[in-house]
């Protein structure tokens, strides 16, 4: 039994570590965007926005689409499966308007239109 | 005979720093299981099997803790470790050379770290699973000595 002692030991201090940094739920909701985006159809997808448990980094730079930050009643679960993160509602979210960014690359999201509520965009470098 | 306390004694805490590390990310992955399987979409190395990895990589971390649980599959633990450490470290390495977007799909605090302190963390374990198995190797003959005792 003693030499079962440390890998014990360390299972239980894992158990309790993940315990103790568990994301907690957070109020705001942030998608992320998960295409390609210098495809226009891609950033106005609403199934290539996912929903991120965390906060995307993004560095505000219009150059690429990255997250947008919205109410949670705006995301339904995603057509490829329940186990994949939830994604914009294209019944709430009924487009997305976007535009080429700063040096005509890539497309960036500028507008949801629809009922989306509050919300806020941001891009990235 | 105190040489082989120690050595015992370190195959004992490396296997113990080993598990730890395992369980703790792969547990964080399955509690942020959907972030997880993000980051890994974002990834250009594995966005075409996301899922299939996302799967993979927690579960290959807990069956690894298990066998460097049990002293009969230690040895064999140790090298999985090496391997996957290897291919973890091989992993950031790549992204730090040519990844413009840097998506990190590691569990817990980990992913709170720079990609530098990364890299010398995955070394680091990577290090240790080697030294660890190194060890274990070292040590097989002597266990097999009924008498080793008494000439020590």
């Amino acid at each position: 039994m003693k030499k079962y002692l440390i890998g014990t030991l360390a299972v239980v201090l894992a158990i309790g570590a993940v315990a103790f940094t568990a994301p907690s739920k957070k109020a705001n909701t942030y998608v992320q965007f998960v295409g390609n985006p210098a495809t226009l159809t891609d950033v106005q997808d609403q199934t290539q926005w996912e929903q991120a448990v965390g906060t995307p980094s993004c560095d505000l730079v219009n150059r690429k689409a990255c997250r947008i930050q919205i109410d949670d009643s705006k995301l339904i679960t995603n057509p490829g499966g329940p186990l994949l993160p939830k994604v914009l509602d294209a019944a709430k979210v009924t487009s997305i308007s976007a535009a080429h960014n700063v040096d005509n690359t890539f497309y960036v999201p500028t507008a949801l239109n629809g009922t989306p509520g509050t919300y806020t965009i941001a891009n990235k470098n | 005979m105190k040489l082989k306390m120690s050595r015992s004694t370190a195959i004992e805490t490396i296997s113990g720093l080993l598990i730890l590390l395992f369980m703790y990310t792969a547990i964080s992955k399955f509690v942020s299981f959907k972030t997880f399987m993000v980051m890994l979409k974002l990834s250009p190395l594995v966005k075409s099997h996301f899922l299939f990895v996302a799967f993979a990589v927690p579960i290959v971390e807990i069956i690894i803790s298990g066998l460097l649980f049990f002293q009969r599959t230690k040895k064999i633990g140790f090298l999985s470790s090496f391997i996957l450490m290897l291919i973890f470290t091989l992993y950031i390495a790549y992204f730090m050379l040519f990844a413009d977007d840097k998506p990190c799909s590691c569990g817990g605090v980990i992913s709170q770290m720079t990609w530098g302190q990364h890299l010398v963390f995955n070394i680091f374990f990577t290090f240790l699973a080697f030294l660890g198995y190194r060890l274990m190797k070292k040590g097989q003959p002597e266990d097999n000595l009924p008498f080793k005792a008494a000439i020590q």
